[in-house]
């Protein structure tokens, strides 16, 4: 069935209704004017497609927590996403990584919904798509815009990256990112993009182990470092270096003050190195107020995530999470003024 | 055009860790590079939508001048897939520049 009820909307070229919108005939120039703005919205919508696979996201048929972990049996990422191993209800599987990706998908959804009221990454009840076992020996994991995809790692230096809660946590929240302030993934746009993925992959971390700000261990990636690494972590949120001299990743790179900010082409301008400066904000915030870092901090966090938008740079996230903390908590008040001073500390 | 060095670079990933090595061009067999060259026009071939994607630079100093060519894990063409697993096996931590 068509749903072009004037056939002068869907056949004619662009040149021709341009012709006839500067027609005599008032008739022609009004079907003419009403087709070019109807290709304009289309052509809009295919721009903002392009720019936002959020609005392509799949939804789940229920509208609620949907899960689908998938295994890609060490073939590459053009794979994606590989055969569909566990679903929403589904009996757990032998393979520790599907059931992994299965359970922290989960808990990352229940941490959105029962802090945020958050309905899935999109909040409309997104399916959580995983896929375990890509590549041969990929020490990696990523978000390609639509999904979760984790490696085994080279069982050396990294184990297999679902083992981890706040890795499953950080590519999630990627996801959330990209349906919320859309952060440009380069330069400090795309260091906040990080800085969000680190904060609540951490915050799921600690809200799954009931932990205190002051208990936690501020800690990115401790589970997925296998033997061979000297490194205990891959980031910390802490004043101090994750790693030294290993011999794997040599020096940790990150930055804990805006003076030290890498300016460098690498890592899409150092997209993972300069995040280091507002996790470190961030930690100070949350040890600052104390109790659980999900209640106060995270709301402050979680309130100025949703009003950045893709262009955001350090400078308006000091000043929106100073803004989301006198709104939630008001003006002067010991959560407005730990923020203020955690953003000093770090050199705003 | 005849490749006389490359330098190549691997940063990004979940760890942000950069790492790199380089080559004479005479250490490049035919194939690894008959697969640089088909790909020097390339430029940055990046998926806009991936995060925490590895990024692979190749930057090479040829005959013609210097050529940069820039993939990810999903943008990685399969002629070089085996090139950039031998140079990361190869490749060591390096600061970024």
């Amino acid at each position: 069935m068509s749903c072009c009820h004037n056939p002068i909307h869907c056949i004619l070229p662009p040149y021709i209704l341009d012709r006839m919108a500067e027609s005599d005939d008032p008739k022609v120039r009004a079907i003419a004017v009403a087709a070019i703005a109807r290709s304009a919205s289309l052509r809009a919508t295919r721009t903002t497609l392009a720019q936002m696979p959020a609005m392509a996201a799949i939804p789940s048929a229920v509208g609620k927590k949907e899960r689908l972990v998938y295994d890609l049996k060490n073939r590459g990422s053009s794979f994606l996403p590989g055969t569909l191993v566990r679903r929403e209800g589904g009996a757990k599987s032998k393979d520790p990584a599907v059931n992994e990706a299965y359970d922290y998908s989960g808990l990352t959804y229940d941490f959105y919904l029962k802090l945020f009221n958050r309905n899935s990454l999109d909040d409309r009840g997104m399916t959580l798509i995983s896929s375990v076992h890509v590549a041969r020996k990929y020490n990696n994991a990523f978000w390609n815009g639509e999904q979760m995809a984790y490696g085994d790692g080279d069982g050396v230096i990294f184990t297999r990256f679902t083992k981890s809660i706040d890795v499953v946590g950080h590519e999630l929240t990627h996801g959330v990112v990209t349906h919320t302030c859309n952060l440009d993934y380069k330069n400090e746009s795309g260091a906040l993009n990080e800085h969000f993925a680190d904060v609540f992959g951490s915050l799921i971390k600690q809200w799954k182990k009931k932990q205190t700000a002051a208990k936690a261990d501020w800690l990115i990636g401790p589970d997925i470092m296998a033997p061979g690494a000297k490194a205990k972590a891959l980031r910390t949120f802490k004043d101090e270096p994750a790693y030294t001299g290993d011999p794997y990743l040599g020096d940790d790179p990150q930055p804990k003050h805006l003076k030290d900010k890498y300016t460098g082409g690498d890592d899409s301008g150092g997209v993972h190195i300069n995040s280091g400066i507002p996790n470190h904000a961030f930690f100070l915030v949350a040890t600052t107020i104390g109790g659980n870092a999900w209640d106060k901090a995270g709301r402050i966090w979680y309130r100025t995530m949703l009003a950045l938008n893709q262009k955001s740079d350090f400078n308006q996230m000091v000043s929106m999470s100073t803004q989301s903390a006198a709104t939630l908590f008001g003006n002067n008040s010991p959560e407005h003024k730990a923020v203020i001073k955690a953003w000093k500390t770090v050199g705003f | 055009m005849d490749i006389r060095k490359l330098r190549f670079r691997v940063s990004g990933g979940f760890a942000g860790v950069i790492r790199g090595t380089e080559v004479d061009g005479s250490a490049l067999d035919a194939g690894e590079r008959r697969a640089l060259l088909a790909h020097a026009h390339d430029g940055s071939a990046r998926d806009s939508h991936a995060r925490d994607a590895q990024v692979y630079a190749f930057e090479m100093d040829t005959s013609d001048g210097p050529v940069r060519i820039e993939f990810d894990d999903n943008t990685l063409p399969e002629d070089l897939a085996a090139l950039v697993d031998r140079l990361s096996a190869a490749s060591g931590p390096i600061k970024g520049k």
